[in-house]
This record gives structure tokens, C-alpha cells and sequence, in this order.
């Protein structure tokens, strides 16, 4: 076994098991074609280059929206588990 | 001849593609572009020059088959784009972001990002101020020799160009193939030409460490024997920059600009941090360079947005590097500074600061600059990328000497 796969199998031991997350990525599924909608519907057929702003808002809003919860949903799920390289 | 201007909300879908791509290089996350600084991994300009060179060939070679282009070269004023080269290499090296990979990195959850993004805006507004000035003035005007590049104005002289892009692509190509991607590492040309070469244990030793910083405070496991597993430890540290998976991700991203540049505008990322100034602190109508980035700027904002967003759907779906904004400080900057959050807050913020009001001041940053300016064989871009780089050594030297 080279030393690669020896880090790979030493952090397969020290990580949490990997829980169902099914729910967090229709989640993050729907919430991808909400954006792609909001963003089409409020810019609509505009093709210059003077945005509108509150297009921009709205659809940066959903995504910010999803960043976060998926955070909290993670956070929660695994306890707070942050990855660290247990050599250094 | 063939002419497109694609709606705005398109924009969102060139982002995602760029930034989903980029965030599996692992170019969010800031240790990757500090290392580069150290001259220790140089992945970024493997990476770059590949779609650099297929963007080039594509993109000239489409023009001299009659595509009409949404053209984006920057103009070159000598002293303005230096002065700002010099700015945000020095940016680089205290941050470890450019202006898109702060969007990528906010989209994989990382924290240093938000003081980054903070960072950033003010320093876009300053810009903002000075051009408004005497000084800001003299910067974009003295030795403004306009939209040139190696064949002339720009959207002139196409055939030259043309021969001047397969020169360039085949230059860019030789610099990816010949330059080792770690400092213990071998390039390409040498793997090749070595059948049996087997990594050495140094090398061996640049791969682990790659793939721990990566990983380090992904706030989800990887699993065993799955696709993130291979993403994290197989594809994104290898130093085979002409392997299948590095190279399409290369010739993929250069392509993308260049449908970019079809469909509406080239790709850029920095300019949306002015854009978000003018609408929320300096308006367009008073300060002479907010009206100049409102009436201007494209669908950059939706763009930035889909990077964000791309980022954070690859680190989700694909390499599971997602943070949920653990603290987390880049090993470099923890063997330097130690591991205080306050320190690392500071220079997030600072160094974003200085990155962005260097990338305004020259009119461009990574992205409008070095991959599209480039791409575009721009002489302002290359002038850019030059003294970016002289910086970015030469201040990451002064920083980090006491670690190396």
C-alpha cells in the first residue's frame, strides 16, 4: 500500500459515517432552479448592459439563502465536524 | 457574418460552468494562490496557461471564420496598469484571493472569505474615489496607448492575429508541459519522456499535503471509494497538468470564456465589487467612475453570482469540501502567524483591500485581465500579468521567508 492510500484509509477511520443527505440536495436542487428562474423572470429578454439591480438582489439573495442553510444543515448533521490532517 | 447578444440572466450559467470547474482545481480555496507565491505548487499557472492557449486558438481562429465577437481588450495605460499590477500582486500575497476566487470561496462556506468580500468593496470604493481625482486621471490617461494587442487595435488585422494566436497558444502550451507543478515535483515533458517514473517521495509527499490542505475543514466526511475520494486524492494534486482530467478542465474554461465573448461580453469578476459600491454607497451620476461601471458592466453581476453559486454546488455534489464556515486559517499563513482568527481576519481584509483597488486601478483582475486579457493576447493584460507575478514572488518572499 503506498503512503497515499495509507492518508485515505486513515482519514476513512477518523471521519464521522457519512449520513443520508437526501434532504439537503433536493433541497439545494429546487433551490438552484428557483434561482436560474428568478434571475430569468425579473431580467427577462434585457440584453445590454445596464443590469437592473434588484434582479441582481433577488437572485444573489436565493443564494445566499441556500449557502447558509445548507451550513446549518451540515453543522448540525455532523456535529460540527471540521476536517483536520491528524499527522500535522 | 455570424452575431449573437445573448440576454443577461445567460451570464448565471457561464458562472456556474467557471466557478464550478475552478472550484474543483481548489484555486478558492487562498492557500492554493499563496503557495504559488512561495513558488512551491504552481498549479494556477499551469491551469491558466492551458485555457489560455486552446481559448486563443479558438477565439481567433472562430474570427478569422467570420464569428463576430463581444471584444473586451483593456486599454493600456503603461504607468495606471503597472501601478495596479504592482498593487494586487502584493493583494495576492498577504490574501491569498483574487477578486473571483473570494466569490468561490464564499460559496464553498469558507469564513476568511467574508472579511475578504468586505475587504474588497472598500477597496473598490477607494478607486472609485481617486479616479474621481487629479491623480486618478493622470493614471488612465498618461501613456494610454488604448485597446492594442500583438497584431494591432483590437477587432483589426484578424489573420495576423490569427498567426500571432497559434504562436502564443503553442508558447502557453510549452509553459504548461515544462513547468513542474510542484517544487519537488517533475513537469510533464519529464513524465513522458520517463515511462517508469514513479513519484518520488518527495513528491509523493506534496501530494498528501496538497490533498490534506484541500480538505482541511470540509464540515462533511468524504466517504470511501467514491467520486470525491478520486477528485481529492487522485485528480486535483496530480502534477500531470496534461492529464485528461487537468487538461479538459483547462481547454473547458478557455472554451467558456470564448462563448462568453460570442454571446455577450468577456469574463470578468472584479468589476460587479464597483458595481455593488455604486448602487449602495457611491452612486452613478455624481462619482464619474460609478457612472462609467453602471452603464457598462453586462450581465458581471449575474456571472458572479453563478461563480458563487457554481463553487458551491461543485464543493457540495462533487468534491465535498464544503466548510459551513469552520474556522479555518490556510497552513501557510498558521505557520507564519499562528493561528489567532483575529490575524487571519485582518489579513483577509487588508490584502482583499489592496488586491481590489489594484485590479480596478488597472482596469481588470484575474479574470478580466489574466484568462480573458490573455486569451485576447492583450498587451495591457500581459504587462498585468507580469508585474502581477514579479509582486506576488517578491512579497510572498518577504512574507512567508521565515517558513520556507
Amino acid at each position: 500500500m503506498d503512503k497515499i492510500e495509507q492518508v485515505e484509509k486513515l482519514r476513512e477511520t477518523n471521519e464521522p459515517q457519512v449520513k443520508s443527505e437526501k434532504g439537503i440536495k433536493a433541497f439545494i436542487i429546487s433551490m438552484t432552479f428557483v434561482t436560474i428562474l428568478t434571475a430569468a423572470l425579473t431580467s427577462g429578454t434585457y440584453n445590454g448592459y445596464d443590469p437592473n439591480a434588484y434582479s441582481v438582489a433577488i437572485t444573489g439573495f436565493f443564494v445566499i439563502v441556500t449557502v447558509v442553510m445548507t451550513a446549518v444543515w451540515y453543522r448540525s448533521k455532523y456535529s460540527n465536524y471540521s476536517y483536520e490532517d491528524k499527522k500535522s | 457574418m455570424i452575431s449573437v447578444t445573448a440576454y443577461e440572466w445567460i451570464g448565471l450559467f457561464i458562472g456556474i460552468v467557471i466557478g464550478g470547474l475552478a472550484e474543483a482545481w481548489g484555486i478558492s480555496n487562498p492557500e492554493v494562490l499563496i503557495r504559488l507565491g512561495r513558488w512551491k505548487d504552481r498549479l494556477f499557472v499551469g491551469c491558466i496557461a492551458i485555457a489560455i492557449g486552446a481559448g486563443s486558438l479558438a477565439l481567433y481562429g472562430l474570427s478569422f471564420a467570420g464569428v463576430a465577437f463581444h471584444w473586451g481588450i483593456k486599454p493600456d495605460y503603461v504607468v495606471g496598469v503597472a501601478l495596479g499590477g504592482a498593487i494586487f500582486g502584493t493583494g495576492i500575497a498577504i490574501s491569498g484571493y483574487v477578486p473571483g476566487t473570494i466569490w468561490m470561496a464564499l460559496g464553498e462556506g469558507r469564513r476568511d472569505a467574508i472579511y475578504a468580500l468586505l475587504g474588497g468593496l472598500l477597496g473598490a470604493a477607494s478607486w472609485t474615489l481617486i479616479y474621481q481625482t487629479s491623480f486618478g486621471q493622470w493614471l488612465v490617461s498618461y501613456l494610454n496607448f488604448g485597446e492594442i494587442y500583438f497584431a494591432g487595435k483590437v477587432d483589426t488585422n484578424i489573420d495576423l492575429g490569427f498567426g500571432i494566436a497559434i504562436l502564443w497558444a503553442a508558447i502557453m502550451f510549452t509553459i504548461a508541459y515544462t513547468l513542474p507543478r510542484y517544487k519537488h515535483g517533475k513537469s510533464c515533458a519529464y513524465t513522458s519522456l520517463h515511462k517508469n517514473y514513479k513519484l518520488s517521495p518527495e513528491e509523493e509527499a506534496e501530494y498528501i499535503d496538497t490533498a490534506s490542505m484541500l480538505l482541511e475543514g470540509s464540515s462533511m466526511p468524504l466517504g470511501k471509494n467514491n467520486l470525491p475520494e478520486k477528485v481529492n486524492y487522485h485528480w486535483t494534486v496530480s502534477s500531470k497538468l496534461f492529464g485528461v482530467v487537468m487538461m479538459s478542465v483547462g481547454i473547458i474554461i478557455g472554451l467558456t470564456v470564448v462563448l462568453e465573448m460570442f454571446l455577450h461580453q468577456i469574463f470578468g469578476e472584479s468589476t460587479t465589487y464597483s458595481w455593488i459600491v455604486a448602487k449602495i454607497w457611491l452612486p452613478a451620476g455624481y462619482w464619474n467612475y460609478s457612472t462609467l461601471v453602471a452603464h457598462t458592466i453586462g450581465w458581471e453581476p449575474f456571472s458572479d453570482i453563478g461563480t458563487l453559486f457554481g463553487a458551491f454546488l461543485a464543493s457540495i455534489f462533487f468534491t465535498r469540501r464544503f466548510q459551513s464556515f469552520n474556522n479555518v486559517i490556510p497552513p501557510s499563513w498558521k505557520k507564519r502567524f499562528g493561528n489567532s482568527q483575529i490575524k487571519r481576519a485582518a489579513g483577509a481584509f487588508s490584502g482583499a483591500f489592496l488586491m481590489l483597488l489594484g485590479a480596478r486601478m488597472a482596469d481588470g483582475c484575474a479574470s478580466g485581465h489574466i484568462l480573458s486579457g490573455d486569451l485576447q493576447m492583450a498587451v495591457s493584460s500581459l504587462e498585468f500579468f507580469v508585474v502581477v507575478m514579479i509582486f506576488l514572488l517578491l512579497v510572498s518572499r518577504i512574507i512567508y521567508r521565515r517558513i520556507d
